[in-house]
């Protein structure tokens, strides 16, 4: 019987995920229906299907287990059913509208490049604070944070009463330059607290001390929304944990590419958003440090999308100006990015101009591709991978028992054969080679972006349709080597479970060249000691703990921003300069550096990670429980122009270091791994089948 | 009809998407190499692929006008330079002449070859607006002054910067002698020239994959696709001519001229034809646009309110419009007129009364109304600063809060409120607390300024408000302003719907914010604030001390529809988010408030919208409907617009009654009524007691209902 020591769940739109690990570095993986709006039964679910297929309880397996991390949705769901509480803001006088504003482009933040043409139908945001209950008071600090005009206090009591009188339930502080001076913001937080107990207070320069009054206070507004309900769930959750028999502490996957405690992540929910993605490049990332790969970029195809990360010798690139709906916020966010591809993407004939177009349409999960059998009748993906025989219609893929082939041969024969005279194998065969085509569009973009060049990096694949789509859009874009992780249906848990606890602290502090030692220690110093209050005070076991201090700097004149690590104790400043120039040329290439302008420090951050027990994962033995390469049935695939005989093999059935040369179909659970013909694939010896592109 | 063949499907699809991506991540590497904020906030700048014969395939999604002059430029190299100097590999080309593409000399140009095997496939180019590139004035563009081109900052024909892959330094010194910014104009130049590299070498991937021949026929699958769709949306479209005139007004301390700019638009078929030849003879002044500051105009125009689904290919669209002018007008301006303004000036009213046009075309359409959109936010004003900042270092350039302009009203919701302008719809404005440091500067407040947005069933988007002191210097060496739609509204209503404000700049000399500051009063207003104030004429170079206050107003959105038909929760909603004025909530909308608290007076609203179509019918003179007439016989429509319908040759209004018969009849009849703009809201001019412009609103005689708004110049 195994000693399950640590539970990693990823909560989904569809699916709970649970993956577990036991003293001896044995994985094993689960999966429940994600059950909003009360999202902790699909958890503990997850966790009672591991315990049935391990032959225990959930309450054993939660009595003995010593650490459980969480990823949830619970924040998205909040935002997109608006059911967050009645917020009011009070703001410097005369700067009300900054919300609304949205610094123009707020109407077109969220949406594709292709929507934004659409004019007629942009709009800002549905304000998630309405005008009439922002609030300005006179008070105003300058950029170097010296009181210009005092605080107040009159008003802000009117100010209070007026929005507790309009029902607000928690109101968000954030006055201009607070992030420089953030007296008169504290002044507030003093006499709501004492004065008008009955509302929660947040303030913008105590969540995210940055530059831009507009994404500060969105972040904070959004924050203070998302409270309650994550509040509320984390508080279920817990409490269901623990009448089940879990005594042991609960992490929260952040997107800042690690996890929080609970207590924290109840505070500041906004941390939590959209970290499920991160999850896939966290698991992608510890296994390319196993396995020695240096860049990687990943990609998990879903039903509606396909996300992109990138990773750098371990560090995640983050976004450069995250958004959240329509709002841009102001914390460093991994960056993840997306198109609308994927496994429902409607394929579509445009009549005037016979051109067949895939995405980014799609029919989502419900009612699905037409082969769901669940309503759809749309020709997607997933009815092509059927067609053209790359799906087995038994597999039972993210969760459908099984597929109707007949509803995909028809809907596409209707929609995309019938229209341009092609036979039904084409045309599933364009809609697979046209979306294959976009994603690889997404990932050289990605890529490029960052610098990278396509054929230095290992592509992971995984999400449901990604180990059938990978070895076609990996080599459009010149990648050699493709990893399939052997969890690749459950690797955002997976990827979880490989976290450590990671935590950023950012303050701006505009300031140009020179600069002086002193003011940045005092800067430093400051955030030392947020950090050390939040990391020592909540009584985990944690291992060591690893600090990297930073600064941000441009030219003046200029934008691009560039993060530097900076050894904090013994600075030098004057080579700060030089370390900029070379990295700002190493980045936007050979002479693009511009320090006639002047240089500007924005901002000074730490990246703070504790380092917390992580399952080691255990080579394969070749020998044990595994037989060799035998297939277990051929089957008629579609590559190229034609119907090959095709092996197809049970993943389960391969064992470490066996090579699968295409054509193949590696079959696992919830997945289809194509190997097309002329490439080649073994499966490591952790149980990951690695592609190897021919040229 | 062009359709692809069987054959070709995947790949045009593909290569669709793929030559669409490397335009687009060109543009992406173009802002992240320049880095300047012109660039990254104005996204002034844009990417175009070009086919071998110059026809612009695609462009990235940022400043349209570039898609129009980086093709013309190309065409003027394929014509004169074939043989001197030639066209060769690794050449690339630059150009600041607005005569020949760019559309104006701020918007420096670059573009190359994409050879294949000794053949030119096709081009790529790079475009984006230098902070300065010489001239009389700093920031070059504003050359107040000028009679002719010979008075701004001297256009650079097309040039061999890059020479078989070599950066030629003559032609560099050439290019950066004329700049106060040299530095940064360097480096903009090498992001163009990176940009282009970086496109040049994906080009050249996909021929080397999907073979030049198949390439070569995406280029123009694309185009025709584009021009395929177009044609059909126009089909669906009712036949029909419509009109508008716009006015560009020229005022500096010594002269006040108003050029009016006139197009018909004739619809039939599948074809379309803008007509501009009516238009005023070209200016002696810096405001005119050159033929590529019209094509693109008219581009833009079309893109937004026709393309909006269709993918947005330049030589697509051209190939199916028709635009005709007159050499030597204010739009179709001849050498030596002056045109470093056109874009804002001239070709900015080129899209706006192109935009004018097609949305009373869109109206006339029961389908395609909820495609409406009320004019946006009128000619931009700009104020561009230049001087020493707090540390003493010399800074200079615009100030962008201007860009944030109202969105025209919808026939389905309000427009949007500091929309910015469709010419660049991802266009974005710096945080207050960025512009600080930026600049030596304090903002006393920026809003969506009250009672901007023109009224109507739906209200157009609100304009920004902006005041701020110079802060931490004693004075700012150089503001330079340049705007239009100042002293009238230029964004025009639909069906009804009334002008949104205009621009206004206001300065108040001498104030007395300092001591307010420090009394504890944050001033809301420039009234507040004391001094002796200035309205600005539509140009001026000034300085600014450390007490004078610095206010600016943004132009909003037209309306759409009857503003009594507004429902009085939209009305109150409006006034409580500081939207509406309570006075104009009466005056516009016939909607009263209760004095106290924020709640509608139902009765009393009643009433006042009842007294005010009684004197719509009191002050409002009966006159015949010749123009409508007009309108109703050119059209294939059964409707004109929400309130009008087309019954056997006569126009109906909703209420059933006629309003004109098919035939001159002594029947006919409208009722209209003409007023000055400044009488109407002193927010439709800058001067409001002093401004030539007229509104001539027409309503039904028997329902009262107010059917047009239009905006006109006395005596025309």
């Amino acid at each position: 019987m195994p000693k399950i020591t640590a539970l990693a769940i990823d909560t989904g739109g569809t699916f709970t995920d649970c993956v577990a690990f036991d003293e001896d570095g044995n994985l094993y993986s689960s999966k429940a229906h994600s059950t909003p709006p009360d999202l902790a039964d699909g958890v503990l679910n997850s966790v009672a299907n591991l315990a049935a297929s391990l032959g225990l309880s959930a309450r054993e397996v939660l009595e003995g287990a010593g650490l459980l991390l969480h990823g949830t949705t619970a924040t998205v769901n909040t935002w997109l059913t608006r059911s967050g509480p009645t917020l009011g803001l009070i703001t410097t006088k005369g700067h009300e509208d900054a919300l609304l504003i949205g610094r123009v482009y707020q109407k077109v933040t969220g949406i594709g490049e292709w929507e934004t043409t659409y004019a007629v139908k942009l709009k800002k945001a549905d304000p998630i604070i309405p005008r009439p209950l922002i609030k300005g008071v006179a008070e105003r600090i300058d950029y170097r944070g010296r009181v210009v005009v005092p605080l107040n206090l009159e008003e802000v009591r009117q100010a209070a009463r007026e929005l507790i009188a309009a029902g607000v339930q928690a109101i968000v502080v954030s006055l201009l330059w607070s992030f420089k001076n953030p007296s008169h913001e504290q002044q507030i937080k003093d006499v709501l607290q004492r004065e008008f107990h009955e509302v929660r207070v947040s303030l913008s320069s105590e969540l995210v001390p940055v530059l831009g009054e507009y994404e500060r206070t969105a972040t904070a507004a959004i924050n203070a929304y998302l409270i309650p309900s994550t509040s509320r769930y984390f508080g279920t959750l817990k409490s269901k944990l623990q009448e089940n028999g879990f005594r042991s502490d609960v992490l929260i996957m952040n997107n800042q590419g690690g996890c929080i405690p609970l207590q924290e992540a109840t505070e500041k929910p906004i941390f939590t958003w959209s970290s499920g993605p991160v999850g896939g490049l966290l698991g992608a990332r510890a296994l390319a440090e196993l396995l020695g790969y240096k860049q990687i970029v990943t990609t998990d195809v879903g039903g509606t999308s396909f996300d992109v990360g990138v990773a750098h010798e371990g560090d995640l690139v983050m976004a450069k100006s995250p958004s959240i709906g329509k709002y841009h916020i102001a914390i460093p966010m991994v960056d993840i990015a997306s198109i609308g591809a994927g496994g429902g993407s409607i394929a579509r004939v445009e009549p005037l101009t016979k051109s067949l177009e895939v995405g980014p349409r799609s029919a989502g999960a419900r009612p699905g591709p037409a082969c769901y059998a669940l309503g759809g009748v749309k020709a997607t993906v997933t009815d092509a991978d059927v067609v053209l025989g790359r799906i087995n219609p038994g597999l039972s893929l993210g969760g459908q028992i099984a597929l109707d082939k007949e509803r995909a041969i028809s809907a596409i024969r209707d929609q995309v054969a019938k229209p341009l005279g092609m036979d039904v194998f084409e045309a599933a065969k364009a809609i697979v080679d046209i979306v294959d085509a976009n994603m690889a569009d997404l990932v050289r973009k990605v890529s490029i972006e960052k610098g990278f060049d396509p054929q230095d990096f290992v592509l992971f694949a995984f999400g449901g349709s990604g180990p059938t789509h990978a070895a076609s859009y990996a080599r459009d874009i010149g990648v050699n080597t493709v990893v399939i992780p052997a969890l690749a249906s459950v690797f955002s848990a997976f990827g979880i479970a490989m976290s450590d606890i990671v935590r950023w602290y950012v303050k701006s502090s505009p300031m140009m060249a020179p600069f002086s030692a002193e003011d940045l220690e005092l800067i430093f110093g400051d955030l030392e000691v947020n950090a050390k209050t939040e990391t020592s005070g909540n009584g985990l076991r944690v291992g060591s703990t690893e600090v990297i201090h930073f600064v941000e700097m441009k030219y003046r004149h200029q934008v691009n921003q560039l993060r530097l690590p900076v050894q904090h104790h013994k600075m030098n400043v004057g080579s700060l300069l030089d370390d900029f120039d070379a990295a700002y040329e190493d980045n936007f290439g050979p002479n693009t550096a511009y320090r006639q302008a002047g240089v500007e420090l924005v901002t000074c951050g730490l990246i703070v990670t504790q380092r917390i027990r992580k399952p080691l994962l255990r080579v394969l033995d070749p020998k044990v429980g595994r037989r060799s390469r035998e297939p277990k049935e051929t089957r008629e695939v579609f590559f190229g122009d034609r119907l090959l005989s095709t092996p197809i093999y049970d993943l389960g059935g391969l064992s470490s270091g066996v090579n699968v040369d295409g054509p193949a179909i590696i079959e696992g659970p919830g997945m289809a791994v194509v190997v097309p013909p002329n490439d080649r694939s073994f499966l490591d010896d952790y149980g990951n089948i690695v592609l190897q592109l021919a040229k | 009809m062009s359709t692809v063949s069987r054959r070709e499907v995947v790949p045009f699809e593909i290569l669709r998407n793929r030559l669409w991506a490397i335009t687009n991540e060109a543009a992406a590497v173009l802002r992240v190499l320049s880095g300047s904020p012109v660039t990254s906030d104005a996204r002034d700048f844009n990417t175009c692929l070009i086919n071998a014969k110059g026809d612009g395939t695609l462009m990235g999604p940022y400043v349209a006008s570039h898609g129009i002059g980086q093709p013309l430029v190309v065409q003027h190299i394929v014509r004169e330079y074939q043989t001197n100097p030639g066209i060769s590999e690794g050449d690339m080309f630059i150009c600041s002449d607005p005569y020949v593409g760019p559309p104006h000399q701020n918007d420096v140009t670059i573009v190359a070859p994409v050879h294949w095997e000794g053949e030119v496939v096709a081009w790529f180019g790079a475009t984006l607006h230098q902070v300065d590139v010489g001239g009389p004035v700093e920031g070059s563009q504003t050359a107040i002054g000028a009679e002719s081109i010979y008075g701004e900052p001297l256009p650079m024909p097309p040039l061999k910067i890059i020479e078989g892959g070599l950066l030629r330094k003559d032609i560099e010194a050439e290019c950066l002698i004329r700049s106060r910014t040299r530095e940064a104009y360097a480096l903009d130049m090498r992001a163009q020239i990176g940009c282009i590299n970086a496109a040049n070498k994906r080009i050249k991937d996909v021929i080397a994959r999907y073979g030049v021949t198949m390439v070569k026929e995406s280029l123009e699958q694309i185009s025709e696709h584009t021009a395929t769709l177009l044609k059909a949306r126009l089909r669906e479209l009712p036949d029909g001519v419509w009109h508008h005139t716009g006015y560009l007004d020229y005022e500096d301390t010594t002269k006040r001229l108003v050029y009016p700019c006139r197009v018909v638009m004739t619809k039939q078929g599948e074809s379309l034809t803008f007509d501009y030849s009516q238009t005023a003879s070209q200016a002696p002044a810096m405001i005119n646009c050159t033929y590529s500051g019209l094509l693109s105009g008219v581009l833009m125009g079309v893109f937004t309110h026709l393309c909006f689904d269709i993918p947005w290919s330049p030589a697509g669209v051209l190939r199916v419009l028709k635009i005709t002018s007159r050499p030597g007008t204010l739009v179709h301006a001849q050498w030596p007129a002056g045109a470093s303004k056109g874009t804002t000036g001239a070709g900015w009213l080129v899209t706006q009364t192109a935009a004018v046009c097609l949305s009373k075309m869109l109206a006339s359409d029961e389908k395609y109304r909820s495609h409406v959109m009320a004019g946006w936010c009128g000619n931009v004003p700009v104020l561009s600063l230049f001087g020493l900042d707090q540390r003493g270092e010399y800074f200079g350039g615009p100030l962008m809060d201007h860009v944030a302009g109202g969105g025209g009203a919808k026939s389905f919701e309000d427009g949007v409120d500091t929309a910015g302008y469709v010419r660049c719809l991802s266009i974005s404005i710096g945080n207050a607390e960025t512009q600080e440091v930026r600049y030596p500067l304090l903002y006393l407040f920026r809003r969506q300024e009250r009672d901007t947005g023109g009224a109507g069933k739906w209200r157009g988007g609100a304009g920004i408000g902006v005041m701020f002191v110079p802060y931490d210097v004693e004075r700012i060496d150089k503001a330079i302003v340049d705007t239009w739609s100042y002293n009238h509204p230029e964004a025009i209503g639909n069906s009804g719907g009334g002008p949104g404000a205009s621009n206004q700049f206001v300065i108040a000399r001498d104030s007395a914010v300092r001591k307010m500051l420090q009394e504890g009063v944050l001033p809301s207003s420039i009234a507040e604030v004391g001094g002796s104030h200035e309205v600005i004429p539509n140009f001026l170079i000034t300085s600014l001390g450390r007490d004078d206050a610095f206010y600016t107003r943004v132009s909003g959105g037209g309306g759409y529809g009857d503003p009594l038909d507004r429902e009085p929760e939209d009305v109150l909603a409006d006034v409580v988010s500081g939207l509406v004025s309570k006075e104009a909530a009466a005056d516009s909308y016939g909607v009263v408030m209760e004095e106290h608290g924020w709640r509608i007076d139902r009765s009393r609203t009643i009433e006042l919208r009842s007294a005010l179509k009684d004197k719509r019918r009191q002050e409002g003179r009966i006159v015949g409907s010749q123009m409508i007439r007009e309108i109703a016989q050119a059209t294939s429509s059964r409707t004109l617009s929400e309130y009008m319908s087309v019954v056997d040759g006569a126009v109906k209004c909703r209420c059933g009654r006629v309003l004109v018969y098919p035939t001159e009849d002594e029947r006919d009849q409208l009722l209209v009524l003409d007023r000055p703009v400044g009488q109407i809201s002193s927010l439709l001019a800058a001067n409001p007691n002093d401004t030539p412009f007229m509104l001539r609103e027409i309503f039904c005689p028997s329902c009262l209902t107010r059917l047009e708004a239009e905006v006109y110049l006395v005596g025309s």
